[in-house]
């Protein structure tokens, strides 16, 4: 009998299928592994199992045992732990305090005991098992440490070191690895091997296929909620699903570029850093932008992608390196500022203003082009033709000129998002995945329109996890990963096989 | 070494403890009075503190907790003639009750959302006090509230007051100071860091929330009846909104993780509304309230960009300041996820 069974779990939120129909089941002492593209549900998963989501219908058993409808800390008391995608830790409370909340002795200390005797004898049961706990992943040295003060791999321990002092029969690891370097992820698989040999079912969501593969007994691949792949680790690798899942499915895009050869960069970046929170993200970037391109960069969940743009854009202050746009340093500038220098940034889930009409939000768009008094009467003359050049562009935008943004569809939105983006006039368009939640007429449409507008000399810094769509509008490849840029390559000179072994081994 | 530190800390308190004791010894009648008067406020706080600091629970209602045990008890000892000792002890009783009522209904409630709650719960409380004239006497009042009595002897010096008062407030202390480094503490800063972990890791967030409003609620009943049978008389207007403010300022400004934290905040409090009684009048002010309530606001603002650990965090640190504080926690009461 499995430990752990996933039976038909549907999960919605709004009009949106988190989950559907997700059946697959873990065998006491296996080590599976969930992967799949952004927003394929695997946390959603992950939370109906720990009772933070009740599933909308399906069956989740545990030991035999119906869990559906349990709370969080039922579920938990009953042998179920996890880490959290985004570190969860108690930050105030010392290293060994965070493990030992995670212990029933601890937590079943009532009330009166505590308050005459101050739970003396139970601290020091507990103390000496979390202290083996800390021993076990190496980090007895910061048991007195502030669970803050610490760096973010050992967080990342400390993490797996409380959901351990629950004394689990299934671990469950919500990408246990991401934001570490590579030598902390190569000593946290190490460990993860270890504690799955010594017995320990462990369910994992990981990005870097490279671990899954090493590590996990049997795969199973969401893609927008459903599973479309299930097996070991060699036979979801040769199927062609999963291949599309990872590297999203063809488009045709009729617009063929024109090449320009202008050899004066745009942009220049050069040994770029950033940091985010404790995590070192970028870690040495450097790269050229020329005018009229558009390059895309490629590379899995964690590796940088989002905060480069981000640090470009000004939303994130680099510690190292410079960023020279148009003939003028703007590494620290205010993101207000590099946007009237006309960058424009159209974040990743689209930044819609919901209450405003798509026309609104349009106008909105050209906000730094009118002045504060012109602003007041009707809309100048110069905006409205913008409007209409935009309509032009995106037909449909036209017809839902007066409808509410926050109800047009997502690939609506990702229109709106892009039109409202041009109406600043930006030399230089970053887009932050496009493509993401949507189907692929839409990315079709998009990415279509995202070739003539370099064709008609706007640059563009195209972030991207769907490699096929990118594959076929991209000038030039940049391959993020870890901080840094792995490979550079044009499409032509590169196939979906060799990115797909870059992707897996390493 | 570690023997050495519970010494010093032994010490730090053993020397507060004296001084304490010395000091209706060396001051008049009037200062009696009101450093008893700071002692009572400090066992309210002190329940409020844990809740802010520990719990991260900000709650508007703790003055009304505080006229539930004046209310409670002083209607016992007044129409069943039962003895005061018992009538105190009952009142606790029943505001733990409804601290558990509170408790409940805001189970699911987090930051302003749950102290907007406490604030419309205090007012609800504070209206009966105000309107159920059968139970409360209504806007004037109850009188003839009987002095504390245990047997034969009647508390009915200030002196005496004063000693039962802060030898109750260093009882307690200490046993706050067991409570708040026991599990059950580090389980309530756990939630308050991050309830979503803390049920993933099986804590009952529901209950330790429960818990911390009742503990709460008791020691507010405890310095609310202690208060009424010193008075010997109470009314409605002692534990409205602003009364609840004034013990929120306190816990903030004397450090709501300190344990220490409630005598501070409680004495210079009072100490400034005394010194404003004083003085205000000698410059021709003679409306003190308003003045009050802006020294208050000031003291609440410099108290929050300036000393976030609260007056505590100043003292020497021989163990009786602690210098850990979570502003997050105190300012809104947010758990950061």
């Amino acid at each position: 009998m499995p430990l752990l069974t996933v039976n038909n779990v549907s999960k919605r939120f709004g009009g949106i299928h988190a989950l559907e129909n997700c059946s697959f089941d873990v065998k006491e002492g296996e080590f599976l592994a969930v992967i799949g593209p952004n927003g394929a549900g695997k946390s959603t998963l992950f939370n109906c199992i720990t009772g933070n989501y009740l599933p909308d219908s399906g069956e989740i058993l545990f030991a035999g045992r119906s869990i559906v409808g349990l709370s969080p800390q039922q579920i938990a008391a009953i042998g179920v732990s996890r880490t959290f995608q985004n570190l969860n830790l108690f930050p105030e409370l010392t290293v060994l305090q965070n493990v030992q909340i995670a212990m029933a002795p601890f937590r079943q200390s009532g009330f009166w005991r505590s308050f005459l005797t101050g739970g003396e004898r139970v601290r020091r049961e507990t103390e000496q098992e979390a202290r083996k706990i800390l021993e076990r992943l190496g980090i007895e040295g910061l048991a007195e440490a502030q669970a803050k003060e610490l760096s973010f791999g050992q967080q990342r321990l400390v993490e797996l070191a409380r959901a351990l002092g629950l004394s689990p029969r299934i671990l469950l690891l919500d990408e246990p690895a991401s934001g570490l370097n590579d030598a902390e992820r190569e000593a946290l698989i190490q460990l993860l091997a270890e504690l799955n040999k010594a017995g320990l079912t462990i369910l994992m969501i990981e990005h870097d296929l490279a671990s899954v593969m090493k590590l996990a007994h049997r795969v199973v691949v969401l893609e927008f909620g459903k599973v479309i792949a299930y097996g070991s680790p060699a036979e979801v690798r040769s199927n062609p699903r999963f291949v599309s899942a990872y590297l999203g499915n063809g488009i045709r895009v009729e617009v063929s570029p024109i090449r320009r050869t202008e050899e004066r960069p745009l942009l220049k970046v050069s040994d770029l850093h950033t940091r985010r929170g404790t995590i070192h993200v970028l870690r040495g970037i450097n790269l050229e932008i020329h005018r009229h391109e558009l390059v895309a960069v490629i590379g899995p969940n964690g590796a940088g992608k989002s905060t480069l743009l981000g640090t470009l854009a000004g939303q994130f202050s680099p510690f190292q390196g410079r960023i020279t746009y148009d003939g003028q340093e703007i590494q620290g500038m205010p993101p207000e500022q590099v946007h009237r220098l006309r960058m424009t940034l159209i974040p990743e889930r689209r930044g819609m203003f919901p209450e405003l009409t798509v026309e609104e939000s349009l106008m909105l768009g050209a906000y730094t082009d009118v002045r504060f008094l012109r602003s007041l009467g009707r809309p100048p003359k110069e905006v409205v033709e913008r409007c209409e050049m935009m309509y032009e562009l995106f037909p449909r935008l036209k017809e839902r000129r007066r409808q509410l943004s926050g109800t047009l569809s997502g690939g609506e939105q990702q229109m709106l998002a892009v039109a409202r983006g041009l109406m600043s006039r930006p030399k230089l368009l970053l887009l932050d995945e496009p493509s993401l939640g949507l189907a692929e007429k839409v990315v079709e449409q998009l990415f279509t329109v995202f070739r003539q507008l370099a064709n008609d000399e706007l640059t563009i810094l195209l972030v991207e996890q769907n490699v096929r769509a990118a594959l076929q509008i991209a000038d030039r490849l940049l391959f993020l990963e870890r901080g840094q840029i792995q490979l550079e390559t044009t499409p032509d000179q590169i196939d979906e096989q060799r990115i797909m072994e870059i992707y897996t081994s390493r | 070494m570690k023997g050495l530190r519970i010494r010093k800390h032994v010490w730090g308190w053993t020397a507060l403890f004296l001084v304490v004791m010395c000091l209706p010894l060396v001051t008049g009648t009037l200062w009696t009075q009101i450093l008893l008067l700071v002692g009572l406020y400090a066992i309210c706080t002190l329940g409020l503190s844990v809740l802010i600091g520990y719990a991260g629970l900000v709650s508007l209602a703790q003055a009304a907790f505080w006229g539930i045990g004046a209310y409670v008890s002083a209607f016992l000892a007044i129409r069943t003639g039962m003895s005061p000792i018992l009538s105190v002890l009952i009142s606790i009783g029943v505001a733990s009750g409804v601290a558990f009522g509170l408790g409940w209904m805001t189970r699911n409630l987090e930051g302003h959302y749950l102290t907007l709650a406490t604030l419309g719960a205090g007012m609800i409380i504070h209206i009966i006090f105000n309107e159920e004239s059968w139970l409360t006497g209504g806007p004037s009042g109850m009188y003839g509230i009987p002095q504390l009595s245990v047997g034969a002897w009647v508390v009915d010096s200030d002196r005496e007051m004063f000693y039962l008062v802060w030898i109750l407030l260093f009882l307690l202390l200490w046993l706050t100071r067991n409570l708040v480094r026991s599990p059950w503490g580090q389980i309530l800063q756990a939630m308050r860091d991050s309830q979503v972990a803390a049920a993933s890791m099986g804590v009952d967030v529901s209950k330790y929330k429960v818990q911390a409003f009742m503990f709460s609620g008791a020691l507010a009943a405890l310095s609310g009846s202690l208060y009424a049978h010193y008075m010997t008389f109470v009314s409605p207007e002692l534990f409205g909104f602003k009364q609840s403010i004034e013990f929120l300022l306190m816990a903030v400004i004397g450090g709501a993780l300190a344990i220490t934290g409630p005598i501070w905040g409680a004495l210079l409090l009072t100490g400034l509304k005394e010194v404003l009684r004083i003085v205000l009048p000698l410059v021709g002010i003679t409306s003190v309230g308003p003045v009050e309530t802006l020294a208050f606001g000031i003291l609440l603002v410099a108290a929050i960009m300036f000393l976030p650990g609260g007056l505590a965090s100043v003292l020497p640190r021989r163990g009786i300041g602690r210098r850990r504080w979570n502003r997050h926690a105190v300012i809104d009461g947010q758990q950061r996820q």
